[in-house]
């Protein structure tokens, strides 16, 4: 049955209101997409042991992350290994820490029970550290809450901050820092100097050079001389 | 001064002060310079080193060398240099992929094969006979178990080339691992002769002797406390490495002080079993022999002090940012010492 001129005009009035509509109502989804969703924030309290701390705040959208991932995002360097179903293991934060294989052995210690590794506390209610029974791979973060590292082989020391006292420190004001973006970056402060207690010489590579060359000229006259038949 | 050939104790000083530091860290200058140093003293005593059947010890060790640098790069997602990435969700491998895996990959490939290279520097300059001989006859046992085991691989090695030679001559191609059946058998089969006639060997020399059938009469206490030193002994020297490596160095020198005593007790106060040995030509040790071995004990001192009170003139690690390692100018210029073997050596003049 074919459609008269008018008839076949009027659907394809209809189908434009409706495409109009479509796109109406999509754009209206977008723009609830867009709407700012609640942001978290949570503290990072990472303590060097050799006088420097650094004090981070980590944005994140889900619900709770772990502790290993709230550290990831912190954007500090980082350097852990897998331990299969018992999670991941820290070895080294920025330049403080161990290599893999002392990582993967025990966890950067050596045989001396009090020498430092990265010690995983959370802030407890009543305002202290306290240790995570089930690591940081398995340990949940939830807005306001704050974690601490520290490179120790001791009970940490220190007070466990709030965040509100973390953001004072960094100077920055919680509720404009979560309202700031979909997904503000985080917030790093590190204080104190370290001790210098390795005053190597980080500038004399041109000294390592002329030594290593040093010696390969000195054995190359030893390997000449060595051919040379006896007197 | 120059001499044509080391006192095997010599080599074994050297040997040691070479490894500790390989062992202790993975700076790249002291991994280079010892490095260096090392094929330098290979160089130099080229001429009166035999390698027969050493070669592929060196094959191996860069084989294992090239494949620890893959399985480091794939498996180690960790850096702040991304080179390349896989995809997540690929087992194992899934990940960034690292310019600080590659480096730390290379520099434990540097540090293993330049361990395989003084090992075998070692094995072919030094005399077991001479070592057998200046061993306190207590510990003779002991010494002819260790030369024994010592000289498996490089036996083995030398059948296996003269199996394949041998195969080959008779027009054998070898194309599969099927091929290789001909070579594994009279392998095995030479090895069983081997282990026969050096077990008949040993019992012709009285290997294993009980002592009561010699001419005195042998305690049970005495017995016992050889069997108690010598394992008190080997364990406290074993502890002491270990608590070396990691740093324990009060535990290191107890154990050490601990294991060095009960030696010296078993060796001193226990009588050597079997008939006595002699000697045709005596053992010289020349000023040569000293200035190598004090060198070299200089170097691991200075070497475990060092790690002691500065650890990043051996230690660095590329993770979790590459950085430049340090610049340890005084252990680098007394580990160029190491070089004492290459400047002690003289050629023996020919008629």
């Amino acid at each position: 049955m074919r459609q008269s001129r008018p008839e076949r005009g009027a659907l394809l009035l209809v189908a434009l209101i409706l495409i109009a509509l479509g796109i109406t109502m999509g754009g209206g989804a977008t723009a609830l997409a867009q709407d700012p969703t609640p942001v978290n924030v949570a503290g990072i309290v990472v303590d060097h042991g050799d006088g420097t701390v650094s004090h981070v705040i980590v944005p994140f959208e889900e619900a709770s992350i772990s502790g290993v991932e709230l550290l990831r995002r912190s954007g500090l360097p980082l350097l852990t290994v897998e331990f299969g179903g018992m999670g991941e293991g820290v070895c080294a934060i920025e330049a403080t820490g161990c290599d893999l294989s002392a990582c993967r052995a025990r966890l950067c210690q050596t045989g001396d029970p009090d020498s430092a590794f990265w010690q995983y506390v959370q802030r407890g209610d009543d305002g202290e550290w306290v240790p995570s029974p089930l690591g940081a791979s398995s340990s949940d973060n939830e807005d306001g809450d704050v974690d601490g590292w520290f490179w120790t082989g001791v009970a940490p020391e220190t007070p466990a901050l709030t965040l509100g006292q973390i953001a004072a420190e960094s100077g920055v004001d919680l509720e404009t820092y979560a309202a700031s973006g979909p997904l503000p970056e985080p917030v790093v402060l590190t204080t104190g100097d370290p001790a210098d207690d390795d005053a190597l010489g980080t500038g004399s590579a041109l000294g390592g050079i002329a030594v290593v060359a040093g010696i390969a000229v000195i054995g190359g006259l030893l390997i000449f001389r060595s051919r040379q038949a006896p007197t | 001064m120059g001499a044509d050939r080391l006192d095997s104790r010599a080599w074994l000083c050297w040997g040691l002060a070479a490894m500790t530091p390989l062992l202790l860290g993975r700076n790249p200058w002291v991994l280079g310079e010892v490095l260096l140093i090392v094929a330098i003293v290979r160089a130099v005593w080229r001429p009166v080193m035999s390698e027969q059947g050493m070669g592929w010890f060196l094959r191996i060790a860069a084989t294992f060398v090239v494949v620890g640098v893959i399985f480091n790069v794939l498996t180690v997602h960790s850096g702040d240099r991304v080179i390349a990435e896989l995809p997540e969700g690929w087992p194992i491998v899934g990940g960034i992929l690292t310019a600080n895996a590659l480096v730390y990959g290379v520099l434990g490939g540097i540090a293993l094969f330049t361990l395989v290279l003084t090992g075998l520097t070692i094995a072919t300059l030094v005399s077991w006979t001479d070592l057998f001989h200046v061993l306190p006859r207590r510990l003779a046992p002991i010494a002819v178990t260790g030369s024994v085991a010592w000289a498996f691989l490089p036996q083995t090695a030398v059948a296996w080339r003269e199996i394949r030679e041998a195969q080959t001559m008779r027009g054998h191609r070898f194309r599969g691992a099927r091929d290789f059946v001909p070579i594994v058998v009279p392998l095995l089969a030479g090895g069983l002769d081997r282990s026969l006639a050096m077990a008949e060997a040993l019992e012709a020399r009285g290997f294993g002797v009980s002592e009561r059938m010699g001419r005195q009469p042998r305690s049970r206490s005495l017995d016992w406390t050889f069997a108690v030193g010598v394992i008190l002994g080997l364990g406290g020297l074993a502890v002491a490495a270990y608590c070396l490596a990691v740093g324990m160095m009060f535990w290191a020198i107890l154990a050490g002080v601990i294991g060095g005593a009960a030696l010296a007790v078993i060796v001193r106060f226990t009588p050597a079993p079997g008939s006595s040995r002699t000697r045709y030509r005596l053992l010289a040790w020349r000023s040569a022999d000293s200035l190598v071995s004090v060198t070299a004990l200089l170097a691991v001192a200075v070497v475990i002090l060092r790690n002691g009170t500065s650890p990043a003139s051996l230690a660095y690690t590329t993770y979790p940012e590459l950085t430049w390692p340090s610049v340890d100018l005084p252990m680098l210029l007394v580990l160029g010492i190491l070089l004492a073997p290459a400047v002690v050596y003289r050629p023996a003049a020919t008629s």
